[in-house]
């Protein structure tokens, strides 16, 4: 009798609130049990436990919300527990916010800005053969020929030269077709050929071998959303690759190919934010003078929303190398807009000793899409 | 911070389900949109995360550590998810992951520590001192009680912790746990109950204990601590 009690104690226990617990039951819980018992909640009826402890709406359904209902109603001791359990979950549900993060992670704003200098990132060159199997793949995510010129920036004049304006077209899916279709193998081959450039002595073209590079990288994500190649080159890719494309990287200066890249995109970016790039000089270990920063939404009727990024770092690596007055706003149409930028006080103080000029960037971003503004320091 | 992205909805606290599903598959784009989207997503869920992890592992530096994991980890893993893609629950698997692993490689670590070996074998669970202590402004009674529930958190079984915490402060429902954690819903039911009935007697027991504490009133007795890092 007694060790069937004592079996079933949880079960006796169930249903009696603090003070009713039996005398057989309390000889066989140990005496620290039963002292904790005494001061805490009653225990609830074993075949309700874990339904009382269920406060989300939706953990019951209807009809097992029904029946808890109406056992509560015959049985104070899961009463009180419910009531205790709602009181401990309100407690924690209104537990005081700890500091949430600063800002995304770390790797992830590294990773952000590797994607924002692709174009300034020389990349590996392929083999024809492994471009033109590359060729024949279906892209993984295709992008419209407009936002391409948008991303990659200054492959835009590649573009150009194998592709149509595309003011013509509306519907950016045509414009991609069109370029996936037609001037693709062109591309490729203007890729050989610069590829082919690159390995050699190329007399009369001057700054070739530091813009090759530039044009090169910029090229292979353009293959990203290739479609099936024509198997023949035409003339006007051999055209495209070894005569035009080398005229066009000599006579245009990189910052010109810049331009045509927003152009292709339909738009200006110098015309958003001047100056794009800039020099000064360290005088002493005195901080850099501010640069005062002009928004030209003037010729647009559309507001301008921007934003800017300052990633670069003091040499020292601990410091953002400058600020600015305002990071985002918003210029009116046919307005303008300023803000300054305020390089770090001590810059010229950790630069010193430094062996040549270095170069920091900040970032800005408008309509989707983003140029770069670069301020050239020379250390004391 | 204004997100460059003009065409995104910026998020706000009662983003729905459906609003987030499309944030993550615009960030699986890897694009300006989608580094926009991921950053839309990451001003959304970076404080419930924080707080989740906080508590979870009762620190605030080491929730920040892991929140950066946490996120990072989402951003690599976003390309590869199904279209329909529970996001709040997804990212709080991937917190909960982290923070497990951590507490794996801790309790090694105390397996290993002569301290941790001592009170293996005494049966205690020999936790670091990764500390309570809430760094909130406000009355009194709230932070005293605040504390209070933090510590009893504290001295839960992880596993009942987790499934409390996921309930109570995260809002999610036992099935929504059970594919959060992995197990099965009757599993959850059972940790959430068990869960809750400890938390009410170490509550009920820690009230006592500072009520019992001779010259001072259960309130004056809590003296306040500061969580490491808040």
């Amino acid at each position: 009798m007694h060790e069937a009690l004592r079996r079933h104690r949880w079960l006796l226990l169930g249903c009696f609130s603090k003070g009713d617990a039996l005398p057989l039951v309390r000889s066989a819980a140990s005496h620290e049990q039963m002292e904790t018992m005494k001061n805490t909640y009653p225990f609830p009826c074993p075949e309700w436990a874990d339904a009382l402890a269920a406060l989300h709406p939706d953990d019951l359904s209807a009809v097992q919300q029904m029946e808890l209902e109406a056992h509560l109603a015959t049985c104070p001791a899961c009463s009180q527990v419910r009531a205790g359990y709602r009181a401990m979950a309100s407690r924690i549900e209104r537990l005081p916010s700890v500091r949430p993060l600063a800002e995304l992670p770390e790797q992830f704003m590294r990773e952000w800005a590797a994607y924002e200098s692709i174009p300034t990132k020389p990349g590996p060159v392929p083999e024809r053969a492994a471009l033109e199997r590359a060729l024949h793949l279906v892209p993984a995510r295709p992008r419209p020929a407009t936002q391409v010129a948008r991303e990659e920036g200054a492959a835009a004049p590649v573009m150009t030269l194998v592709a149509p304006p595309e003011e013509d077209s509306k519907d950016p899916d045509d414009a991609r077709l069109r370029l996936a279709d037609r001037e693709k193998p062109a591309l490729a081959e203007a890729y050989v050929g610069l590829s082919q450039l690159a390995g050699r002595e190329v007399t009369g073209l001057a700054g070739l071998p530091e813009r090759l590079p530039k044009a090169m990288a910029v090229l292979p994500p353009l293959f990203s959303f290739a479609r099936p190649a024509r198997d023949t080159a035409s003339w006007q890719t051999l055209v495209a690759c070894f005569v035009i494309v080398p005229l066009l990287l000599v006579i245009m200066p990189l910052s010109v190919l810049q331009r045509l890249g927003d152009t292709a995109s339909g738009s200006t970016l110098d015309a958003y934010i001047q100056p794009l790039s800039f020099a000064q000089k360290c005088t002493g270990l005195l901080g850099l003078p501010e640069v005062a920063m002009t928004l030209d939404n003037s010729r647009d009727d559309q507001p301008l929303d921007w934003h800017i990024s300052i990633l670069d770092t003091d040499p020292s690596g601990s410091l953002p190398w400058a600020k600015a007055s305002e990071m985002s706003g918003m210029v009116p149409a046919g307005a303008r807009s300023t803000f300054t930028l305020i390089p770090l006080g001590v810059l010229c103080e950790i630069m010193q000793g430094a062996p040549a000029p270095i170069e920091y960037h900040i970032i800005f971003y408008s309509q989707g899409q983003r140029t770069t503004i670069t301020d050239r320091v020379t250390p004391p | 911070m204004a997100s460059f992205a003009h065409d995104l909805t910026l998020p706000s606290s009662s983003m729905d389900a459906e609003s987030l599903e499309v944030l993550a598959r615009r960030a699986k784009t890897r694009d300006a949109q989608g580094y926009a989207a991921f950053e839309a997503l990451f001003q959304y869920l970076n404080a419930p995360i924080c707080d989740y992890l906080a508590y979870l592992l009762h620190n605030v530096e080491l929730a920040h550590d892991l929140a950066q994991d946490t996120f990072f980890a989402a951003w690599q893993a976003l390309p590869d998810t199904r279209e329909e893609l529970h996001v709040r629950a997804w990212f709080f698997r991937i917190a909960t992951n982290k923070a497990y692993s951590y507490l794996r490689r801790q309790k090694i670590l105390t397996i290993l520590s002569v301290e941790g070996f001592t009170a293996t074998l005494l049966g205690r669970e020999a936790e670091p001192d990764i500390l309570p202590g809430l760094s909130t402004p406000g009355p009194e009674d709230y932070v005293a009680e605040a504390e209070l529930v933090a510590e009893t958190l504290r001295r839960l079984s992880p596993k009942y912790r987790t499934c409390v915490l996921l309930q109570d402060q995260g809002g999610f429902s036992q099935r929504e746990i059970a594919q959060i954690l992995r197990i099965s819903e009757k599993t959850v039911s059972a940790y959430v109950s068990r869960g809750r009935q400890q938390f009410l007697q170490v509550y009920k027991q820690l009230e006592r204990e500072e009520g019992d504490q001779p010259g001072k009133s259960a309130k004056r007795s809590r003296k306040p601590r500061r969580m490491t890092g808040a």
